[in-house]
């Protein structure tokens, strides 16, 4: 692996003092790479993503973007400092139009909105078609690609995605698996939290297997989806 | 008929000041999440601190035109809001920014706000006595409109000049950052945070607009009726009442609700006694709820 | 000595007579989680409802049927608890805040109705002239008062008694098992509409109580004395001494009608008389101050609640 680009090194983070939900994780992810964290359901993995995002107290730990202190940094120095986050649930605004969640997507900027809003128009061409539209008037899919765009305005070096493919049909899910290859392939690193983990895995380098609150596994993706016990306990279903 | 149309003239004039102090509460209630019944006391607030403006001139200034005041009185209006939204803002430092922080439950919010709203009023009191005042004693002739209504030269000014911020604040909301992200916080804090939104600093841009457009309220309330430190509570129930007809956090809807309890509670007296006019935006708002609990403007939920 | 004395009986009577109407609202708010921002009004139904019942006729007025003393006390409670069921069947389904909204705008309708329906609360003059019981067997106030006195007394401890079993009966587990997180009660089949319905009935009929005996004490009953200061009041007694708590709310009652009265006291002692007003001003000031410090560095107030549900904590 090269230089880790975003690294988190015995995070403890929860939301009421005292309850630790991550508790010890670690991980690390180079610039171009897409690693995805599978788990059980209440393991953390939602939680621990969050944190990264500076959504969720962090009570001890390091993580660094690019050698840099970040942990416990409010969300929109994290977002200034290059890291992207697009939630599970909830993840574009409703009450807004496609081109105004763009706006906010690029609140942080002083200038330059037009020039990357007309570039993601052209990654996304069905939000181009819709940009007067509302959030609430977008279909699941089209509501995760405006979540991806929403976050891209920033041109983020790290992006992360809490669930991606949730509640999306298996070809949008495709969709959108191939989406973060791609992006992947522009130098950006991708760090995804998925239940779907065979797919999620089908497009990763590498992953992390969270349990408890801390990693338990890791390795490269194709040799996870190899392993018998992640197969029993995270794929079997889909076998 | 001529009865109505003078009560409906009336009822648009109280709307426009009960909608300039509903959007603040509106505001309040989409984007810091709480029913805030201090508001009252900020529309009091402003009132007074422009009486204290006028009186350190020692006039209203010159009448302008047919008004019944000057330049003097327009001046104040901008410490008072300034002030008032100081005042909101100090309040939100030391008592509801610590309940935030402390995950405080919403109805936490609403009690300190009652606690704040009876210190303010009461300091109010305390300070410039319980007696009314007003900021000007000079008269003015009624305007007649189609003949038939009678209107003060000072009511068109603030219908005028309440039409006029309404437009720029929608605009305000509409197009600029700013406003964007106060809508965005309005939906959804945490989504708003990670896009780099600083949610503290929309709070209190919320504030400081509430605050300044209720110091607008009050100075209007003081100019048309008169100052006295239970003026603002006495409008509270028409205040939520407006805000929540219109619908949580739609500022059209707020504006809307204003003027309909405005004249709701005008029109009443041709029905029934004055001495229950107040009691006119309760109901018509329970009638609404009952129908309708998102309010007539807001999402259907 | 009588006056020092005779002013603790009359202090007394006054605060247990507010715990009765404390305690209702902690059925409400501290074991519900209903919102009621218009107690002064449940209160003024019950002080008016008593002066109509047990009241002095008059022409001009309706009312004035000169009931005993206990008929009145019932039918308070019975039109409180009327006029709550009322309430409460329009509102109760409201957000919380829209609830605190409403409640509040029922109390102002009420106080409103207290001014203004002369033929049925005798307006701005109120009723006057209503019967103390039993007064005919006492030879002064002040021996009346301390009998007065353990009249309210035994019907506090009686109430507190009541409510004690019943919030640990199984329908006070629902009603906390609501406040708690409505939306678990209501999936292990609770009608949680209808419990709400219930506190807040049951608990507006002891506020009517409370009106009504205050009425009792005093003789006359006016508008001026529901404001909705009174609703604060209560609220910041029940907040100060522990919400979900009856020993909570009843020590909160006294400790903070003690600040209340010593306040007002040494206001009318120490000032001059043209400072009254603002003094009354600074009675109210300190209040609103303590409830909003109790909110903010003691949210449990004197005596938290005592643990009832275990905890889970899940990951």
């Amino acid at each position: 692996m090269t230089e880790p680009l975003l690294e988190a090194r015995d995070v403890f983070a929860g939301y009421v003092a005292d309850l630790a939900i991550v508790r010890g994780a670690s991980i690390a992810i180079a610039s171009g790479e897409v690693v995805t964290i599978i788990g059980p359901n209440g393991a953390g993995k939602s939680t621990f993503v969050k944190t990264m995002a500076g959504l969720v107290r962090l009570f001890s730990g390091a993580i660094t973007l690019a050698g840099r202190a970040i942990g416990g940094l409010p969300p929109q120095d994290l977002v200034r400092a290059g890291l992207g986050f697009v939630p599970q649930t909830a993840n574009v605004f409703t009450t807004l139009t496609v081109h105004e969640n763009l706006r906010v997507g690029g609140h942080l900027l002083r200038h330059g909105f037009a020039a990357r809003a007309a570039a993601i128009y052209s990654l996304f061409p069905d939000l181009a078609d819709r940009r007067r539209h509302l959030g609430s008037q977008l279909s699941g899919g089209q509501r995760q690609m405006l979540a991806f765009a929403r976050a891209l305005i920033m041109e983020p070096r790290v992006l992360m995605l809490d669930e991606p493919s949730a509640g999306l049909s298996p070809k949008m899910a495709n969709m959108v698996f191939e989406k973060a290859r791609s992006l992947a392939r522009t130098g950006i690193a991708v760090l995804m939290v998925e239940q779907n983990a065979k797919a999620a895995l089908a497009v990763s380098d590498r992953a992390y297997v969270l349990v408890e609150g801390r990693e338990q596994l890791s390795g490269p993706a194709d040799r996870l989806l190899d392993d018998p016990a992640v197969r029993r306990l995270y794929l079997g279903g889909h076998a | 008929m001529n009865a109505f149309w003078q009560h409906f003239a009336d009822g648009i004039l109280t709307g426009a000041i009960i909608a300039l102090g509903a959007i603040g509460v509106s505001l309040a209630m989409s984007i810091l999440r709480f029913a805030n019944f201090a508001h009252a006391e900020l529309l009091t607030f402003g009132a007074y601190i422009a009486l204290i403006v006028v009186t350190m001139f020692g006039t209203v200034g010159e009448p302008i035109g047919q008004l019944s005041f000057g330049w003097t009185l327009v001046v104040a209006i901008v410490p008072a809001g300034i002030a008032t939204a100081l005042l909101a803002l100090a309040i939100d430092r030391v008592v509801y920014g610590g309940l935030r922080r402390r995950n405080a439950a919403r109805m936490t919010l609403i009690f300190a706000s009652f606690g704040v709203g009876l210190v303010v009023r009461n300091a109010i009191h305390m300070t410039f006595g319980g007696d009314p005042e007003y900021y000007t004693r000079e008269l003015t002739i009624a305007v007649r409109l189609f003949e038939t209504i009678r209107v003060m030269p000072d009511q068109i000014v603030v219908l005028a000049v309440a039409v006029v911020v309404v437009v720029a604040l929608h605009l305000f909301l509409r197009y600029s950052a700013i406003g964007l992200a106060m809508r965005a916080t309005a939906e959804n804090p945490d989504l708003s945070r990670i896009n780099g939104v600083d949610v503290d600093r929309i709070v209190g841009w919320t504030w400081s607009i509430a605050a300044a457009l209720a110091a607008m309220a009050g100075v209007f309330m003081g100019l048309t009726v008169q100052l006295r430190p239970e003026m603002g509570f006495n409008l509270l129930l028409s205040l939520f009442a407006a805000a929540i007809l219109g619908g949580n956090g739609s500022l059209i809807g707020a504006v809307f609700g204003g003027l309909l309890v405005g004249l709701a509670e005008n029109l009443s007296v041709m029905v029934i006694s004055a001495g229950y006019r107040q009691a006119v935006p309760f109901v018509l708002l329970v009638v609404v709820l009952y129908v309708r609990p998102s309010g007539l403007f807001g999402a259907r939920s | 000595m009588t006056g020092q004395l005779g002013y603790q009986v009359f202090f007394a009577i006054n605060a247990l007579i507010l715990a009765i109407a404390v305690l209702g609202l902690n059925l409400q708010w501290g074991h519900t989680g209903v919102f009621n921002a218009g107690v002064a009004g449940f209160l003024a139904i019950g002080g008016y409802s008593l002066a109509i019942l047990s009241g002095p006729p008059d022409a001009a007025r309706f009312g004035g049927f000169e009931l005993p003393f206990v008929v009145g006390l019932l039918g308070a409670m019975a039109v409180s608890a009327l006029a709550a069921l009322m309430v409460g069947l329009a509102t109760i389904r409201l957000r919380e805040d829209y609830l605190a909204i409403a409640t509040f705008g029922i109390a102002t309708t009420i106080q409103l109705i207290a001014l203004n329906a002369d033929a049925l609360t005798g307006g701005n003059l109120g009723i006057h002239g209503i019967k103390r019981p039993l007064a005919d067997l006492f030879d002064g106030p002040f021996t009346y008062n301390f009998f007065y006195l353990a009249v309210v007394t035994v019907l506090l401890v009686a109430i507190y008694v009541a409510l004690e079993t019943i919030v640990r009966s199984p329908w006070g587990r629902v009603l906390r098992a609501i406040r708690e997180d409505e939306v678990a009660a209501v999936s292990l089949g609770k009608n949680a509409t209808r419990f709400r319905l219930e506190a807040l009935v049951l608990g507006s009929a002891l506020m009517g109580l409370s009106g009504a005996l205050y009425v009792g004490f005093i003789g006359y009953v006016s508008a001026a004395d529901f404001q909705p200061i009174v609703t604060f009041q209560i609220w910041t007694m029940l907040i100060v001494g522990g919400s979900g708590n009856n020993r909570g709310a009843i020590l909160g009652t006294l400790v903070v009608w003690a600040l209340w009265t010593t306040t007002g006291r040494l206001i009318v002692e120490l000032l001059p008389s043209r400072l009254h007003a603002q003094g009354a001003a600074v009675q109210t000031i300190l209040i609103g101050l303590v409830l909003v410090t109790v909110l903010m560095l003691r949210p449990r107030g004197l005596i938290g609640e005592q643990p009832t549900v275990s905890r889970h904590t899940t990951a």
